[in-house]
């Protein structure tokens, strides 16, 4: 897990590689709506209210840790998301100096708040989607998505732009290494190789993608006939989603 | 059930790659290979029964059924094709989605989605597989998962290119009894000979898009000068 291409592969190969636990075999649906719930909720929170970010941001953790998703490989995930983050925040501390009492006698310069703030927001969503993608296939939150009623179009769209992005980072890592081995002295590519190698990876990923449509037409795959719905939850499934989003909220508001 | 070209020419990126081609495949007879040396258009006549290229001249017909693209969706619910790349055809996460795919798309109800499933992996013997991750099988078994996936369609026909081009003699060998224990009619593009041999009792031999020659598997297989001109020996 050590170059950026591996990461990608990585993070869209979640699924396959994650423990799918006992929450794998749970309807996608329910999955969805508090999945998306717990986003709208977690960046709901103030820049500055840095202690209820962190315990919301926990959730997921907990959560994960209780169905038998390892906390550290959520929180490895989670992690290739900060250098982002990380870059945002800096340059904002550099910018917001004025402090701000945390606790009666804590007070902590603005833009290092917002910058806790930040990397609690992100460790908490990317873990949460993250747990989501860990337990559910592209296939069941495609079916979710459908009975949620997003259209069609978008829907496939989805689907096929996550098969495309897994064979054109695989296309490239495969011309990455095949350049290394040929050229097993120099270390880096370097930059002037690095836009024909894209290129290529490009290139090739299109024609796999086009063999793959053609492919998925003959076994009578068609983008505009409405994707199958997925069963429907059971009840109890559906009283424990209405719970758990009660819970969130709940927790969203009374958290300190 | 009968599949016929009539001077079917098909022109792939300007080159003629079935020239004028004719020939009758019929059920009755068993299993067919299809014989050439490579760019022969094994593969293009393959697809070609599907609708995947137009036909520029002539005609192809199932039964009484030609194929244009008003009948695709007809022809490929009775035609099945496992494509010599099974990375092409193989793209859903999980084996048992994948072999779902067609199923779906015929618009049955999930129970015989689920059944024909598992139907599907077990008589290609791979039920074991059915949770596994399609990219991180090898190449046999990704053959017979892309094949249950045709099968759980229930076809008429299944057209197999090149379903031995990466296997090792003895997955070769357990295709072979796999093929020769399904019910529907087989059109196999190939150029390892003594799987054609095992799996078809007729063949039809492709030279430069066109028909060199076809019939029993049994005489056209031991005529040397023949399987000489085709490139094939
Ligand atoms: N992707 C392609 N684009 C354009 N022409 C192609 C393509 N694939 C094959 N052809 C041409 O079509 C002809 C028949 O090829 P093909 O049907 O693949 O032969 P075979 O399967 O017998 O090896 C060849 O002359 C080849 O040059
Ligand atoms: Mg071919």
């Amino acid at each position: 897990m050590s170059n950026p291409l591996d990461n990608a592969i990585a993070v869209l190969r979640t699924h396959q590689d994650a423990e799918h636990g006992p929450l794998g075999a749970v309807s996608p649906l329910p999955k969805v709506l508090v999945t998306f719930s717990y986003l709208l909720l977690a960046v709901s929170f103030r820049m500055h209210d840095v202690l209820g970010t962190a315990l919301f941001a926990a959730l997921p953790y907990v959560f994960g840790a209780i169905c038998r998703i390892s906390p550290w490989f959520l929180l490895k995930r989670a992690s290739l998301a900060l250098p982002f983050v990380l870059c945002a925040g800096l340059a904002n501390c550099w910018f917001d100096r004025v402090p701000v009492a945390v606790l009666p006698h804590l007070a902590i310069p603005g833009g290092v708040l917002v910058l806790l703030g930040l990397v609690c927001k992100t460790l908490g969503t990317v873990s949460a989607v993250t747990l989501l993608a860990a337990t559910t296939s592209i296939t069941q939150i495609s079916a979710a998505l459908t009975s949620l009623h997003v259209p069609c179009p978008i829907v496939v769209q989805l689907q096929l732009l996550f098969r495309y992005l897994l064979l054109t980072f695989e296309e490239m890592r495969t011309i990455v290494t095949a350049y290394h081995l040929r050229a097993a002295s120099s270390r880096g590519i370097p930059l002037r190789h690095w836009g024909t190698i894209v290129t290529r990876a490009f290139l090739r990923a299109g024609n796999r993608g086009n063999a793959i449509y053609f492919a998925m037409q003959c076994r009578l795959f068609d983008a505009r006939r409405p994707l199958p719905k997925p069963a429907r939850p059971s009840w109890q499934e559906s009283l424990a989603t209405v719970l758990a989003i009660l819970a969130l909220v709940g927790l969203r508001y009374f958290l300190p | 059930m009968k599949l016929s070209f009539q001077n079917a020419t098909i022109q792939r990126d300007g080159l003629t790659a079935l020239d004028q081609f004719t020939a009758v495949f019929d059920s009755s007879n068993g299993a067919c290979a299809i014989l050439g040396a490579n760019g022969a258009g094994k593969s293009t006549m393959l697809a070609a029964i599907l609708g995947l290229f137009p036909i520029a001249e002539g005609t192809i017909l199932l039964d009484e059924t030609p194929v244009t693209p008003q009948n695709a969706r007809a022809i490929r619910a009775r035609v099945g094709m496992v494509f010599q790349d099974a990375d092409a055809q193989l793209f859903n996460q999980s084996v048992a989605e994948d072999v779902a795919f067609g199923p779906t798309n015929l618009g049955l109800p999930p129970e015989e989605v689920q059944a024909r499933t598992t139907d599907a992996l077990r008589s290609m013997r791979a039920e074991h597989l059915a949770q596994r991750d399609v990219t991180r099988l090898s190449c046999g078994e990704k053959r017979r998962v892309s094949l249950a996936g045709i099968l759980a369609m229930r076809p008429e026909v299944i057209l197999l290119d090149e379903p031995t081009s990466d296997l090792d003699p003895r997955a070769c060998r357990e295709l072979a009894s796999l093929l020769q224990s399904l019910p529907a009619f087989q059109l196999i593009a190939t150029h390892d000979l003594a799987f054609a041999r095992r799996t078809c009792p007729q063949c039809a031999i492709l030279q430069k898009g066109k028909l060199l020659a076809s019939g029993k598997a049994s005489e056209l297989l031991e005529n040397q000068s023949l399987l000489e001109e085709a490139g094939l020996a």
